[in-house]
């Protein structure tokens, strides 16, 4: 899986540093003083996380819990992020990632009691707000879920979650990989949160992450077992059968679930940064998702044309409102506010 | 021309002897550069080290980039990692290259045009000094398994004239146990062991690149270019209904492949087109061009309805305006929902006319539109006034 492992000297003796170590126990490993001191240093080709994937383990330093941009989450609330790994395994050839980092090796942060005890302070200054609700994101700069069985950090987080049950989070994920989630007690503010694309998208565009039907396996499994479900339709990807292919998956999804059994469903169009496109076109260029015609827009972000975009937030959310979702159940990520 | 870069003249004497390469010296600004006629082949002598490499390649590419097809790299490389995967008198190829600057990495790198290759692909430091300390090794092992001089310059100068390049590497020190024999040694065994490491090169060089005279007919790029045709494309060329210009030629071509990505099956593809453009086309009145220019609608619109209907119902919407030749003038991409109209009045009842077409437009509707507040389906913007 790993051609290398890195890990701070200082943290070798950490168990989570331990476990990983002697999970690869045939990979190579080398003791570093700082993660940054080799991880970003040098323009590390994207596509080389297929031969070429190192692991990093770490502490994350700095501010470990951030303020979201205004596009995340249910409006009126208060929404943080928190980073407890870089990078992903899957490849979806339109992420950010590939331009964000200059490198594709996974970076575990494991120093998650750091993390938890800033969490902490902002539950505080947020109850001292009056702020009835508190939400953290997990999955900014990875998949939530994905490594959750190498990272093991999930139970942590329940149990703060349990202690803390104003505050809420939200576990964004592209993979069926549910078995850590699997042994925990569910938690009502604790919510898994599956991206969903038609399947003929994924197969397109989300490389090398589970299918359609996998995710909502995982789905179903979750809510059976009391998790609560949330749903992310983003990137909306336009084709010639559109609206017929998100139909489509609405259909598969009301098969296993009940609009009541989501908690929320966010939508956004697909949208690059000038450097991430240029990097979609480096390393994907025999992709469908040059077959779209974007523009540059306001923001000097590559979209569809205004109409367009909104035409296509606007159908699917008639869609999930003909399937039976209430008009509170969803939200879009509006263009302006975004900053991702 | 297949261009070898390589660092020194002991490195390329298999090169230079081998009577089948029939390399000769070529008259240039320095001395360093061969030829062979008979394979279409140069080699230069770049000299060690990343400014000597960066000067002499860049030169020659400048004077003779259009010739130029791909540069390959050959030369000797120090082992950083301590591995079975690397053993002395090894050859790998390069993926992709770094560089140490000497008191920190260069963030450039620069990767080869190898995807897979009969030997093992891995990465490789160019360094700004002689490698031949423990310390080196430490400080250079994170980024890659082996050290050189010259790679990253070859990247460097390839990337800048954007030819494709290999580099193939003999492993020849180990410098994880530099410090046991000291520097000198390290250098003067490189020297002794020079005609064996180059023979290696010339062995693995004809194992990846194959030569002029064999290339042309054993590519099977070349043979795919040749066969690769353009089922509409010959269609309409051939027929008399449509006359195709360049620029629409282009176009045709790249909607066809879009579609043909889409739905896979060129032959139903065919049939649909036929069945629903190209014969109803032939009947119909208009110039040959003019049918070229439906094609490529009907096209567009097969890949992109939205825009198609959204295009229409525009059209639709502001009839009344367009009929008076009121001019509307959308943002920018449609980035905002306001519109400008430009209309010149000459005598009053002009004013007359521009007030009927104002009144007919449903400039509500337009908004809808332009806010993607309508059903594709129903072809109608929506009584929902967001605007």
């Amino acid at each position: 899986m790993f051609e290398k492992i890195f890990y701070e000297k200082d943290i070798e003796n950490h168990p989570k540093t331990q476990f990983l170590l002697n999970k690869f126990s045939q990979t190579p490993n080398m003791a570093i003083n700082r993660v940054d001191d080799i991880f970003g240093r040098v323009k590390k080709p994207y596509l080389q996380k297929r031969t070429n994937l190192n692991l990093f383990i770490g502490s994350k330093r700095g501010q470990l819990v951030k303020e979201t941009p205004s596009a995340y989450g249910l409006s009126g609330e208060p929404h943080y992020y928190f980073i407890h790994s870089y990078n992903c395994l899957y490849e979806c050839d339109y992420c950010y990632l590939q331009g964000y980092f200059h490198s594709p090796d996974l970076v575990f942060f494991i120093n998650h009691e750091d993390i938890l005890n800033e969490m902490e302070n902002v539950v505080k200054t947020n109850r001292e707000k009056g702020n009835k609700t508190i939400w953290f994101h997990a999955g900014e700069y990875s998949d939530s879920l994905a490594l959750s069985h190498l990272t093991k950090e999930l139970p942590q987080y329940f149990d703060f979650f349990k202690k803390n049950p104003e505050a809420k989070l939200e576990l964004r994920t592209k993979s069926a990989n549910i078995r850590e989630l699997k042994e925990l007690s569910p938690l009502k503010n604790v919510i898994a949160s599956f991206s969903l694309s038609p399947k003929d998208k994924i197969k397109d565009h989300d490389l090398k992450t589970p299918p359609l039907k996998a995710r909502i396996k995982a789905i179903e499994t979750l809510k059976n077992l009391g998790h609560p479900i949330a749903l992310h339709f983003d990137p909306i990807i336009y084709g010639p059968s559109f609206k017929e292919d998100y139909k489509e998956l609405l259909k598969s999804l009301m098969e296993t679930i009940n609009p009541e059994d989501i908690e929320y469903i966010s939508f956004g169009v697909v949208r690059f940064t000038k450097e991430v496109y240029h990097q979609v076109k480096k390393n994907y260029p025999d992709s469908k998702i040059h077959h779209q015609e974007f523009i540059k827009s306001f923001d000097g972000k590559v979209r569809y044309m205004k109409p367009q975009r909104l035409w296509m937030l606007q159908t699917i959310k008639d869609l999930c409102l003909n399937q039976g979702f209430k008009e509170e159940q969803l939200y879009l990520c509006m263009e302006a506010e975004d900053s991702e | 021309m297949k261009l070898i870069a390589i660092a020194h003249r002991a490195e390329a004497q298999a090169f230079l002897k081998s009577r089948h390469l029939a390399l000769k010296p070529e008259a240039f600004a320095f001395d360093g550069l061969y030829y062979s006629t008979e394979h279409n082949l140069a080699l230069l002598l770049t000299g060690e080290g990343v400014q000597s490499a960066t000067e002499k390649l860049a030169a020659l590419c400048g004077a003779k980039h259009n010739k130029i097809q791909e540069i390959i790299n050959l030369g000797v490389a120090g082992i950083l990692e301590n591995s079975p995967q690397f053993e002395l008198g090894g050859v790998k190829e390069i993926r992709t290259a770094y560089h140490d600057l000497g008191h920190k990495m260069e963030f450039k790198s620069f990767s080869t045009s190898s995807q897979t290759s009969p030997f093992h692909l891995c990465d490789i430091v160019t360094s700004s000094k002689r490698a031949l300390k423990k310390k080196d090794c430490e400080e250079l092992l994170p980024f890659a398994p082996l050290v050189d001089r010259e790679t990253w310059a070859i990247g460097s100068v390839a990337n800048r004239f954007q030819i494709p390049f290999r580099s193939l590497k003999v492993l020849s020190d180990k410098v994880y146990e530099a410090d046991q024999g000291g520097s000198l040694e390290v250098c003067r065994l490189i020297k002794d062991q020079a005609p064996l490491w180059s023979q290696q090169l010339l062995a693995a060089f004809d194992k990846i690149v194959p030569l002029e005279k064999e290339a042309h007919s054993n590519n099977p790029e070349n043979k795919k270019e040749l066969l690769k045709d353009n089922t509409l494309l010959d269609f309409i060329e051939k027929s008399t209904t449509f006359h195709v210009t360049t620029s629409q030629k282009r176009k045709v071509k790249s909607l066809w492949d879009i579609l043909l990505s889409q739905s896979m099956n060129e032959k139903a593809l065919m049939t649909e087109l036929k069945d629903s453009t190209l014969t109803p086309l032939a009947s119909e009145k208009g110039t040959p061009k003019s049918k070229t220019s439906k094609l490529i609608e009907r096209l567009e619109n097969l890949i992109s309805p939205f825009k198609t209907d959204f295009h229409k119902l525009l059209e639709k919407e502001t009839k009344a305006l367009n009929e008076a030749r009121c001019k509307i003038v959308f943002s920018n991409q449609f980035e905002t929902d306001s519109i400008d109209l430009n209309f010149t009045i000459r005598k009053p009842k002009d004013v007359f006319k521009l007030q009927k077409a104002i009144e007919k437009t449903d400039f509500t509707t337009i908004q809808n539109l332009l806010n993607g507040q309508w059903d594709s389906k129903e072809m109608s913007p929506s009584c929902d006034d967001k605007a």
